[in-house]
C-alpha cells in the first residue's frame, strides 16, 4: 500500500506555527513579488477567496473581512518542509518527496494502515503543528484520490483508506468528483476527456485503457490502470536530478538600464550554477530571456530570448556568466522598461559521465576557484564572496512587504520571547 | 581533675553526622575565585529545575566540520602515533539537541526567568516533541503572545510561574487561548 501525506494549507500553517495570533483567522500568503494568492487558511477559503487570484482582485473581500495578508517566506517553508519529510520518513523504508508539502510513502511492513495514518497525523500535529491529510491506496493515483476525499470529507478526520471502502461506495464517491480531480489530469486533458463523454472520476476509471491509449496517449491509459489498482507509477528512487535549472524573477521595480539587467543576470547565474554544482551536473547551454510588461499602457511590449551553446559541458560560474552577458548584450534594447528577466541552464548531464572535449580548454583550475568560493559561502554567509557585478541589495529586488522573519534559518531573526 | 582536657574534640559534642542540610557528610572543594558566582548559579539551577536543564560553562567545544579525522600524510617512515586514537570531535548540537526535526531556537528577552538561569539575550532550546510536565520550563502562547515560564497547575487550571519574585504568575482560564508550544531543554549564551 502507498500513502500520500499532504500538509493542509502549508504556507499558512507555517506562518501560524510562529504567530499564534493568526490561528482561527482568515489569512492568505502571496506569491513572489506579492502578486497572487497562493495559500489560504480555511477561514479565507470559506469567505470566497479563490486560489491563484491576483491580490488586487481579492482586495475588497480582504478589506471587508480583515484578512491578514503575508508575503511568502520561502526559507521558513523550506525548513519546515524538510522537518516534516524527515519525521514522515521514520515510518517507511521508501519515501518519495513529491513537492514541498506532500510525499508518498510505502506502507509495506505496517499491518494496521488506519493506525499508522493516525499516528503520522498526530505526530506532525504535536511536533510541528502541521495539519495533514493522509490518503491510502494500492497505487499513487488512488492514494492521491484518497487524500482528496480525506480533505473534503470532514468526518473522516483527514484520513481515507481507499482500499477499505467497498467497491460500491468508492464508485459512488468517484461518480461525484469531476475528472480533473484525478492526479495528472489537467485543464486541457479534462476538455479532451469531456469530448469523449468522460466527466467524472468513475467515468475515467471505467474507460477502456487500450482505446484511450490510441485516442490520447499512454499516460492517460496508465492513470486508468492506476485508478483500477494496477501500479504503473512506482515510487521514485531517491532524488531525481533536475533536467534543467530555471532562475528568474519579476522585478519589484521595472529596470530600464543595461547595468541593472547585468546585475540581475549575474545574480541568477550565480544562483543557478550553485544549484547545478550541488546536484553534480554540468550544462551545455544557457538561455537568457527578458521582457517588458504587456499590460503597461502606452509602452511598446518587447520580449526576447537567446540560447547560447558552450563548447563543452561545464558548471563554471565565470564561464557561464561570460556567455550569458554576451547573450544579454545581443537581445538588450534601449528605452524599454523590463519587468522580468531570467536564465535557463539546459542539456544537463551528470558530472561523472561527462566526456572530455578534445578541443575544449581544460577549466579544472578555474573550477577549483569556484569550489573554494562555494565552500566559503556555505560556511559563512551565502554572499560572503561575490562576483563584482553581483549587487548586494539590488534595486530591482523582490517586493515582500509583509514577510515574516526567517525564524529557523537566521540567528538574527529568531523568535523573541519574554 | 585531669579528665577535663583543654580544647580539642570531646566525644558526643557538636551536630550529629548527617543531620545537616544535605543529610550526609559534606566536603569542601576548591574552585577558582573568579568563577564562584557562576558555579553557584549553575548549582542553584540544577537544584531548582532538576537535572534536565543544560547550562553551558564556557570553553567547551570546537565545531565538527573543521577538523579532518585522518589528516596525517605518511610519505615514508613513522606514522603518526595519534592516528589510531582519533575519535570524533565534540559537537554542541549533539549535546544540546535531542531531536533536530522538532527542536527550535528562540531568543530570551527580559529577566522573568533569571532564577532558573535563563537570562536576557540567551538562546533557549525548545523541543516540541517532549510532553510538558508540571515543573517543566515551557514556551507557551497565551492569547497570541509567547512566553517562557515554569508550568504549574492550580485547581486543575494551568498556571505559568516566573522564576523571579518581581514578576507575577500568569493565571490561565478557559476564556484564554492557551497552547504549550514546546519544552525548554536548555539555554546557551556567549560571553
Amino acid at each position: 500500500m502507498i500513502a500520500l501525506v499532504d500538509i493542509n494549507n502549508f504556507y499558512v500553517s507555517c506562518e501560524r506555527l510562529f504567530n499564534p495570533k493568526l490561528i482561527n483567522k482568515p489569512i492568505v500568503v502571496l506569491s513572489n513579488n506579492d502578486g497572487c494568492i497562493i495559500s489560504r487558511s480555511e477561514e479565507a477559503k470559506s469567505i470566497g477567496i479563490k486560489m491563484g487570484v491576483p491580490l488586487f482582485k481579492a482586495q475588497s473581500l480582504i478589506n471587508q473581512h480583515k484578512v491578514k495578508v503575508l508575503s511568502s517566506n520561502y526559507p521558513l517553508y523550506a525548513d519546515i518542509s524538510s522537518r516534516v519529510m524527515r519525521l514522515v520518513s521514520e515510518f517507511t523504508d521508501h519515501q518519495e518527496v513529491y513537492s514541498i508539502d506532500e510525499c508518498f510513502i510505502n506502507l509495506a511492513g505496517h499491518n494496521n494502515h488506519q493506525d499508522i495514518a493516525a499516528t503520522i497525523k498526530e505526530k506532525l500535529w504535536m511536533n510541528l503543528r502541521m495539519p495533514v491529510c493522509v490518503g491510502i491506496g494500492p497505487t499513487k493515483v488512488l492514494a492521491k484520490f484518497g487524500n482528496h476525499c480525506a480533505k473534503k470529507q470532514s468526518d473522516w478526520n483527514g484520513i481515507c483508506l481507499t482500499n477499505l471502502l467497498s467497491d460500491k461506495f468508492i464508485n459512488a464517491v468517484m461518480n461525484e468528483f469531476s475528472v480533473n480531480k484525478v492526479w495528472g489530469v489537467g485543464k486541457k486533458l479534462t476538455q479532451k476527456l469531456n469530448l469523449m463523454n468522460i466527466y467524472s472520476v468513475l467515468d475515467l476509471k471505467k474507460s477502456n485503457a487500450i482505446h484511450i491509449k490510441s485516442e490520447l496517449n499512454i499516460n492517460v491509459a496508465r492513470i486508468i490502470y492506476e485508478l483500477n489498482g494496477i501500479i504503473c507509477f512506482p515510487l521514485e528512487q531517491g532524488l531525481t536530478k533536475r533536467k534543467q535549472i530555471v532562475t528568474s524573477r519579476s522585478f519589484g521595480r521595472a529596470v530600464s538600464n543595461y547595468q541593472g539587467l547585468v546585475e540581475a543576470v549575474t545574480t541568477f547565474v550565480v544562483k543557478a550554477t550553485l544549484k547545478l554544482r550541488n546536484q553534480g551536473s554540468l550544462c551545455s547551454k544557457v538561455c537568457i530571456f527578458i521582457r517588458s510588461s504587456p499590460f503597461r499602457k502606452g509602452t511598446h511590449f518587447y520580449q526576447n530570448i537567446i540560447t547560447i551553446p558552450f563548447t563543452g559541458p561545464t558548471s563554471n560560474t565565470e564561464l557561464i556568466l561570460k556567455e550569458s552577458l554576451k547573450g544579454l548584450n545581443i537581445i538588450y534594447k534601449h528605452n524599454i522598461l523590463y519587468v522580468k528577466c531570467g536564465i535557463i541552464l539546459s542539456d544537463l548531464i551528470d558530472e561523472k559521465n561527462s566526456q572530455i572535449n578534445l578541443f575544449f580548454e581544460d577549466t579544472k583550475k578555474d573550477n577549483n576557484l569556484i569550489f573554494i568560493i562555494d565552500k566559503i559561502n556555505n560556511r559563512f554567509n551565502s554572499d560572503t564572496l561575490r562576483l563584482a557585478t553581483q549587487p548586494l541589495s539590488p534595486t530591482w529586488g523582490m517586493r515582500q512587504l509583509k514577510k515574516s522573519p526567517s525564524y529557523t534559518t537566521s540567528w538574527k531573526e529568531l523568535l523573541v520571547v519574554n | 581533675m585531669d579528665y577535663i582536657k583543654r580544647g580539642g574534640f570531646r566525644f558526643g559534642s557538636g551536630r550529629k553526622a548527617g543531620s545537616g542540610y544535605f543529610g550526609e557528610k559534606t566536603k569542601v572543594i576548591r574552585v577558582p575565585a573568579s568563577r564562584v558566582f557562576e558555579i553557584k548559579e549553575y548549582i542553584k539551577s540544577r537544584y531548582q529545575t532538576g537535572s534536565t536543564n543544560a547550562i553551558i560553562l564556557p570553553h567547551l567545544t570546537p565545531e565538527k566540520s573543521y577538523l579532518n579525522l585522518f589528516d596525517h600524510r605518511v610519505p615514508a617512515g613513522f606514522p603518526s602515533p595519534a592516528d589510531d586514537h582519533v575519535e570524533k570531535v565534540l559537537d554542541l548540537n549533539e549535546y544540546l539537541v535531542a531531536k533536530k526535526e522538532t527542536t527550535f531556537f528562540v531568543k530570551i528577552k527580559g529577566d522573568s526567568m533569571i532564577d532558573a538561569s535563563i537570562h536576557d539575550g540567551d538562546i533557549a532550546i525548545v523541543d516540541r516533541s517532549k510532553q510538558a510536565k508540571i515543573g517543566d520550563i515551557v514556551l507557551a502562547s497565551v492569547d497570541g503572545d509567547f512566553t517562557i515560564k515554569i508550568l504549574a497547575k492550580h485547581l486543575s487550571q494551568p498556571r505559568l510561574l516566573p522564576a523571579n519574585e518581581k514578576f507575577q504568575p500568569i493565571v490561565v482560564n478557559e476564556n484564554m487561548q492557551f497552547e504549550i508550544w514546546g519544552v525548554i531543554t536548555g539555554a546557551v549564551r556567549k560571553f
